[in-house]
C-alpha cells in the first residue's frame, strides 16, 4: 500500500477550510433565526397591545 | 442599484436568489472537488499541490472582499447609498474568515514545500496585515454605538487600508520572497498546466459564489437588525416596559 507524502498537511488544509466555512454559514443562519424570532416577538407584542 | 436601496425589494430579491445560488454552489463544489482529486500531481510538489485549490481561491477572495468593502465605503461616503454601510459591515467577518483560511492553508502548504510554516516576508506579512485590518474593522463596528458614525469611521479606515492591496499583489515582484510569483493572472497568460488550472478556476468560482451567497444573507441580517432596533425604540418611546427584553428574548427578566 502506497501512502501519499504529506497527506496530513493536505487533509488539515481541507478540514480547516471546511470548518471555517461551516462556522461562517452557521453563525449567519443562527443570527438570522435569532433576529427573526425577536422581530416576531416584538410584532406579536405590539399586535396584542394595539388590539381593542 | 438604487432600487435595491429599498430593504423590502432587497429582501424579496434575496429570497428568490438564494435557493438557486445554493444549488449552483453545491454543484460547483462537487464538480470542482471531483476534478481536484482526479487532477495529476505537480511534477515538483507532488500531491501537496492539492492545497492550492483551497489556498488560492481563499487568497483571491481575501483581496476581492476588501475591494467590495472599499466600493461599499465609497457608497457610504460619496453616494450615501442606504445599504452601502450594511454591505460593508456584513463583508468584514467574511473577509476575515477567508483571509484566515488563506493564511493557515498557506502555512500548511509552506511547511512541506519550504520547510517552515511562516516567514516574515512581504507577501505573508502583508496578508497578515490585511487580516488584522479586517479584525480592526469588526472591532470598530462593535465599539461605536451610533451606527451612522460607525459606518463613516469604518468607511474611512477601509479606504485607508486599500493601500495594502497593491502591496499584497506586487510584493512577490518588488521584494525577494519564498512565495511564488503570480502564475494565473499575469501578462503572457497562466503558467499552470490546463489539467491543474481548470479545477482551480472552478473552485475559485465556487468560493466566489459562496461569498456572494453569504454576503447577501449577512446583509439581510443587517436589515433585520435595523428593523428590530427601530421597532424596539418605538416600543420604548411608547412606554412599553418590556421593549428591551422583547428584542433580546429575555422577556422573563
Amino acid at each position: 500500500m502506497t501512502t501519499i507524502p504529506h497527506i496530513g498537511f493536505i487533509v488539515a488544509a481541507y478540514g480547516l477550510a471546511a470548518l471555517v466555512v461551516l462556522v461562517m454559514i452557521a453563525s449567519i443562519l443562527w443570527d438570522y433565526r435569532a433576529l427573526s424570532a425577536a422581530l416576531a416577538r416584538l410584532e406579536a407584542a405590539r399586535g396584542e397591545r394595539d388590539a381593542p | 442599484m438604487w432600487n435595491l436601496a429599498n430593504p423590502s425589494v432587497f429582501l424579496a430579491l434575496t429570497r428568490r436568489i438564494l435557493p438557486w445560488l445554493a444549488l449552483a454552489i453545491v454543484a460547483l463544489f462537487a464538480l470542482g472537488l471531483a476534478l481536484v482529486f482526479a487532477a495529476p500531481p505537480d511534477y515538483q510538489q507532488g500531491e501537496t499541490v492539492k492545497i492550492m485549490y483551497v489556498h488560492v481561491p481563499a487568497a483571491w477572495l481575501s483581496t476581492f472582499i476588501y475591494g467590495v468593502m472599499a466600493l461599499a465605503s465609497l457608497g457610504t461616503l460619496v453616494w450615501r447609498h442606504p445599504l452601502a454601510d450594511a454591505a460593508q459591515k456584513a463583508a468584514a467577518p467574511l473577509g476575515a474568515g477567508f483571509t484566515f483560511i488563506c493564511l493557515v492553508t498557506g502555512s500548511l502548504w509552506g511547511k512541506p514545500m519550504w520547510g517552515t510554516y511562516w516567514v516574515w516576508d512581504a507577501r505573508l506579512t502583508s496578508v497578515l496585515v490585511l487580516f488584522i485590518i479586517y479584525l480592526g474593522l469588526i472591532a470598530l463596528w462593535r465599539s461605536i454605538e451610533d451606527q451612522g458614525r460607525a459606518a463613516r469611521a469604518a468607511a474611512i479606515l477601509t479606504l485607508v487600508g486599500c493601500v495594502n492591496l497593491p502591496i499584497i499583489k506586487f510584493s512577490v515582484d518588488w521584494w525577494n520572497t519564498l512565495h511564488q510569483p503570480a502564475s494565473v493572472f499575469r501578462l503572457g497568460g497562466p503558467t499552470i498546466a490546463p489539467q491543474l488550472l481548470w479545477p482551480l478556476l472552478i473552485m475559485a468560482l465556487a468560493f466566489t459564489l459562496l461569498f456572494v451567497a453569504l454576503h447577501l444573507m449577512a446583509i439581510r441580517n443587517e436589515i433585520l437588525r435595523r428593523r428590530l432596533a427601530r421597532l424596539t425604540m418605538i416600543a420604548a418611546a411608547e412606554g412599553d416596559p418590556l421593549a428591551p427584553h422583547l428584542a433580546t428574548g429575555s422577556s422573563s427578566a
